[in-house]
């Protein structure tokens, strides 16, 4: 049994790596832009596509590079062209990420079709931990996730546009009144937003089956994640991701995974209840 | 600007939840086949109708749009060259599942009130099988079920339900079958297995069954490990798989699902290990892009899907009207895999006519007439039954045939072995013929 809840405890993290990257996009969204984008999980789909398609045509690393740079500028575009507008409502917003989310999610079927698609292995090792095989692609997911979150972490706290992000999240009139170009701050967040989606989308589409609903899950797992962490906080994100990753990983081990499900909502419920704010969130 | 409070955010996320869960219901609409044009019925010629509940959209329409094609294909040629059944021609009515039990209830229901159909052909998914047996019996209409799960002619059918092809409990007998006439424990498979399973109904009668026949085959069980519907990363169940395994017995449903099992057990190298299952775990999905992670799997199949091992006249000509290549894809889309299931809807239509044919049957009234004469009914190998000569077994309305057991070698599915019909009989668990017959 030990042996089995350090695969457990392994393969938790792994989640937990990926969820972050696609929690933390959402909440770094909802934190500055107060926008709550339906569309997000689409834009891991997106990266998944390109991971898929490069697999196929080209080099899968390559697709690690390519796809956040066009997701996100893909991101760029849609918060200028599209949501830049209406930014202020936050209910309209969200019908539009709604309408965006099916407008992908439908071309992605039309284009690509709904046969589900799997993405070879890009590091078909495999290491012995305690009497279990285990695929070495797998650390290198946490190893690439762990250095973009620490760069990520740089961004905001080390430079000047992620100080000015931060100013922005804290108080929008504030900031705009000490000179900070609120509108270039969005685009550049929404943009940051987008293609760590679609890094977790290319990281994933070798472990999981490309197929064009996936977007869904993405979207579902990362609001409970962001419910557990904390609205807007990224650090609290981040825990709640690894701890989401960790339960779920941990209980399938004694029991069925619908169980491990039940739990992670369980928690979901129990923070509502105990601390509204969320485990590591500031309040409003 | 107004900021989006908690409270407001989580009403938002309830609403997200609920508008992915209608939009995803939408997603039914998608790829709706249009009703086929059916003969306009002259007054003194009533139509016999056919209904069809298939799941045409959700997680098993990959079978369900295969099984349309062939209920649409057979009930056509009924009405053209045979001139209808009685000389009355054949109506068709399809109704979507949308592979959802509670849909499919609501479906059986419409098509026998609604429609007043005359036989019902059932959906793939066991649990719609289970759940509809009983309305089956209060509606009054003959129902013939495509799921596999052993339950549906034991302890859950009735008078009513037909099933017109094998089940896990008859499959898993051939298997063992063919398993212990030619000593493929010693020299294929070895004495320790490991049986994965999808976690519902289907999975669990291939779990049951095939633990109930290891005693016989002499093997040892050590582990049965639960896969939930929709897995999408196999990792973490195939990990519990203990070394010392031998072999592996599984079962997965779903193109998405399949590959992605077996793909992941190839990346694990559990390809390795012999693996046992029912042709169910690779339908609709392109085996031939799969062909590295099945070499070496052993496929139990109700049809030789590789034709240059085994054909007839028979099975060329109904291979012929579905469009299909000797490898059973899509003659003129080789990507496509027909699912090999497709063969059962078609011999269930010409049971029917058959049985419709030999009783005279007029209408709704003769629905006792009808069913007595199904029970025990025999059918011999021909273009309506290419599959080969079968009973439908009077006691449980439980259909007998031949199977084979196949295996993928240099990348293609070989058939091995023709299992006979004997190998797969079993006692009769239950007597419907005791139970009264009602006109509707």
């Amino acid at each position: 049994v030990f042996e089995q809840l350090v695969v457990g405890m392994l393969n938790g993290f792994v989640w937990g790596m990926i969820a972050a990257l696609i929690a933390i996009g959402l909440t770094l969204v909802f934190g500055v832009l107060r926008i709550v984008n339906a569309a997000h999980g689409e834009f891991y789909l997106l990266g998944a596509l390109i991971a898929w398609l490069f697999s196929l045509k080209f080099n899968f690393w390559a697709a690690l590079f390519v796809a956040p740079l066009i997701v996100g500028f893909a991101g760029i575009a849609i918060e200028r062209g599209i949501l830049r507008p209406i930014e202020d409502n936050p209910i309209i917003t969200l019908i539009v990420t709604l309408g965006l989310m099916l407008i992908i999610q439908q071309s992605a079927l039309i284009i690509f079709g709904g046969a589900p698609q799997r993405v070879k292995l890009p590091i078909p090792d495999l290491i012995q931990i305690f009497g279990y095989t285990y695929p070495v692609y797998r650390f290198v997911v946490t190893i690439i996730a762990g250095i973009v979150l620490i760069l990520l972490w740089i961004f905001l706290y080390k430079t000047n546009l992620g100080m000015l992000a931060r100013a922005s999240q804290a108080d929008r009139e504030l900031a705009m009144m000490m000179g900070v170009d609120v509108n270039y701050v969005y685009m550049i967040t929404f943009g940051i937003g987008a293609a760590l989606a679609a890094l977790a989308g290319v990281l994933a589409a070798p472990i999981v089956t490309v197929f064009f609903l996936m977007g869904i899950d993405a979207l579902i797992l990362s609001f409970i994640i962001t419910i557990v962490g904390g609205l807007g906080s990224v650090k609290g994100t981040f825990l709640a991701a690894i701890l989401i990753g960790e339960v779920e990983g941990i209980v399938s081990v004694f029991a069925s995974p619908i169980i491990a499900r039940v739990v992670s909502l369980l928690i979901l419920c129990v923070v509502l209840v105990i601390k509204p704010t969320g485990m590591w969130g500031e309040g409003d | 600007m107004r900021k989006m409070d908690r409270r407001e955010f989580i009403k938002v996320v309830g609403a997200i939840g609920a508008s992915a869960f209608i939009g995803s219901s939408f997603l039914g609409c998608v790829q709706r086949p249009t009703p086929t044009p059916t003969p306009t019925p002259t007054p003194e010629k009533k139509p016999i109708i056919l209904g069809h509940q298939a799941d045409l959209t959700g997680f098993l329409a990959f079978w369900g749009k295969w099984h349309d094609k062939a209920a649409r294909v057979a009930i056509d040629l009924i009405n053209e060259k045979y001139d209808g059944i009685n000389g009355r021609p054949v109506q068709y009515v399809v109704e979507d599942t949308e592979s959802k039990v509670d849909v499919a209830t609501q479906k059986l229901r419409k098509l026998a009130l609604e429609d007043k159909v005359d036989y019902v052909l059932g959906a793939v998914h066991s649990g719609i099988g289970i759940a509809c047996a009983p309305i089956a019996k209060e509606l009054r209409v003959p129902y013939s079920p495509k799921g596999h799960a052993t339950a549906i002619t034991t302890t859950k059918g009735n008078r009513y339900v037909f099933r017109m092809m094998t089940n896990v409990k008859s499959e898993v007998r051939a298997m063992a079958n063919a398993i212990k006439e030619n000593n493929l424990i010693k020299d294929v498979f070895g004495k320790k297995w490991v049986i994965l399973y999808v976690d519902y109904s289907f999975g669990w009668s291939h779990r049951d069954e095939f633990s109930a026949v290891a005693e016989e085959l002499g093997i040892e069980i050590l582990d049965k490990i639960a896969i939930p519907p929709k897995t999408k990363d196999f990792v973490p169940y195939l990990t519990k798989i203990p070394e010392e395994t031998d072999a592996i017995y599984y079962l997965m449903v779903g193109p998405a699902e399949s590959s992605g099992m077996n793909m992941q057990m190839h990346e694990l190298g559990l390809t390795d290990k012999p693996r046992l299952t029912s042709i169910a775990s690779i339908e609709g999905i392109n085996v031939d892009d799969l062909a590295d992670a099945l070499e070496g799997t052993w496929i139990h199949e109700l049809m030789p899907k590789n034709a240059e091992d085994f054909d007839t006249p028979y099975y060329k000509e109904f291979r012929k009207y579905l469009g299909l290549d000797d490898y059973g894809r899509d003659a003129s889309d080789p990507k496509n895999h027909a699912t090999m299931k497709t063969l059962m809807v078609w011999e269930d239509i010409f049971l029917f006519k058959e049985i419709a044919e030999k009783v005279d049957y007029k209408g709704r009234e003769d629905l006792p007439k009808l069913i007595k004469a199904m029970e025990g009914a025999e059918m011999k190998e021909s273009l309506e039954h290419p599959q080969g000569d079968k009973i439908m077994r009077a006691e449980d309305h439980q259909m007998f045939t031949r199977t084979w057991l196949s295996v993928f070698e240099n990348k293609k599915l070989r058939v091995k072995y023709e299992i006979p019909m004997e190998g797969s009989i079993y006692t009769p668990p239950v007597d419907y013929t005791q139970e009264e017959l009602l006109p509707p």
